[in-house]
């Protein structure tokens, strides 16, 4: 076996998720255990509570200290969770193989790094974040608790004109990949545009989630502590709507090699199709990276827009 | 966003139900909280205040029983269309039964009127008090 279909064949990647996946698990507990405060360094921090103006000046070193604490837990946990995710995709992948299916889990080329790692970053990061908050609400302190008066949404967080920059790039992989089958492809091909629209769904889900997880005490200030969750929370909201485009872009690209025996051909469509492909990878990674830009502020209603003043 | 907050002290002499029935009138009676608007689910207002889904119920059935907000299953919870004149009773009883406390709290003290207008004065700037002789 040459060494890139080493590095891509199934059981590679299987042994590779459950030890990348325990090492996940393993670095969460460290983190946890010996509080190192490397998970949200103090200089970020600050220059973060200052953006989102959450800095009340008689008590900020307190203020810091919580909001950290608070960062570190939440970061640790989605640790742990993205690590038990990849553990549970590589004990799944290695079943499958060792179940006598291996031919359905083989023919995946480019392997399974591409669609398991980023997908699985995302549903450990959106179920991460509630898990982190249930854990933290236990260990609260009796004293005043605070809520919203108003329902809290999405479109809190995040602008709801980003929610249809993804389907574009799907509509795009759906169209290529009938292409591609008409040109003579398997049918495998039609998996792609269905695991992208399956990425979709769960993130848009696990948004929709995190905008309704319980509020925190971080502060004894309601109106501080408000504001340092929502800081929090758009960060989490932030990470999955760049995880959810990385996630179909890879996916785009993994249809692209899908279609290789097919696209070795010269006609027009199938061309077209691979052009299609790889264009709408660009187009979601430009947007990924341009979101994962702006410092969790993508337009919601309380967060505004990165770069513009905090709505007041 | 400076909007408004419901803030639930354990310590306080009041049942949950009802500080979170009385923070609701007062917010809707000031007009904090427009007609029509939305208000949080119950689930969303026991499990940020850390309370029993059915304490949230007992404060939603006590308002909509009063008038002041209504509850339908498409929509939810929202802020009742209240006619001002009620808003208005409300605000003022809402005075009436602060000013109450503050005599109750200055009779126990021995503070008298002068040293509450001074005390008014203070807090809300110099002059407030002028008219009030």
């Amino acid at each position: 076996m040459d060494p890139l279909s080493w590095l891509v064949a199934a059981e590679t990647s299987g042994v590779a998720f459950v030890v990348l996946g325990l090492v996940g698990i393993g670095t969460g507990v460290a983190q946890r255990v010996y509080r190192d405060h490397r998970v949200f360094p103090l200089p970020a921090l600050r220059k973060k509570l200052a953006g989102w103006t959450a800095t009340p000046p008689d008590e900020i070193a307190d203020l810091e200290r919580r909001i950290q604490a608070y960062y570190r837990s939440v970061m640790v946990t989605t640790t742990m969770v993205i690590g038990l995710v990849l553990v549970l995709a590589g004990v799944t992948l290695l079943a499958v193989m060792w179940s006598g299916h291996a031919s359905a889990v083989r023919t995946m080329p480019g392997g399974w790094v591409p669609i398991v790692v980023y997908p699985a970053i995302l549903v450990g990061t959106g179920l991460g974040y509630p898990l982190a908050v249930r854990v933290h609400q236990r260990s609260l302190p009796a004293g005043p608790r605070y809520a919203d008066l108003r329902r809290r949404r999405l479109a809190d967080y995040r602008s709801p004109r980003l929610r249809w920059l993804t389907p574009v790039a799907i509509a795009v992989q759906a169209a290529a990949a009938v292409t591609l089958l008409a040109a003579g492809g398997s049918s495998i091909v039609l998996l792609m545009p269905l695991f992208s629209a399956a990425a979709y769904v769960a993130a848009e889900l696990l948004m929709w989630m995190t905008a309704r997880v319980p509020r925190m005490v971080v502060t004894p200030d309601p109106a501080t502590a408000r504001r340092c969750d929502d800081m929090i929370r758009a960060d989490i909201i932030a990470r999955l709507q760049g995880l959810e485009l990385i996630s179909v872009g890879l996916a785009g690209v993994l249809l692209e090699f899908l279609g290789g025996n097919v696209l070795r051909t010269e006609a027009l469509p199938v061309r077209l199709a691979s052009l299609g492909l790889l264009l709408s990878a660009a187009y979601c990674m430009f947007w990924a990276i341009g979101l994962l830009g702006l410092e969790e502020r993508l337009g919601g209603t309380i967060t505004g827009w990165w770069g513009r003043p905090m709505p007041e | 966003m400076n909007e408004p907050l419901l803030i639930l002290d354990p310590e306080a002499p009041q049942p949950p139900s009802e500080q979170i029935a009385e923070q609701l009138r007062l917010q809707i009676a000031a007009g904090h909280l427009p007609a029509r608007a939305d208000l949080p689910s119950v689930r969303q207002l026991a499990r940020d205040l850390g309370i029993a889904p059915n304490t949230v119920v007992r404060a939603y059935a006590e308002l909509e029983r009063q008038g002041w907000i209504v509850a339908s299953a498409r929509r939810g919870v929202a802020v009742a269309d209240v006619s001002a004149p009620v808003r208005q009773a409300e605000r003022r009883r809402e005075v009436e039964r602060a000013v109450s406390r503050l005599m109750v709290t200055a009779r126990r003290l021995g503070v008298g009127a002068d040293e509450l207008r001074a005390e008014l004065d203070r807090q809300f700037g110099p002059g407030t008090t002028a008219g009030m002789r």
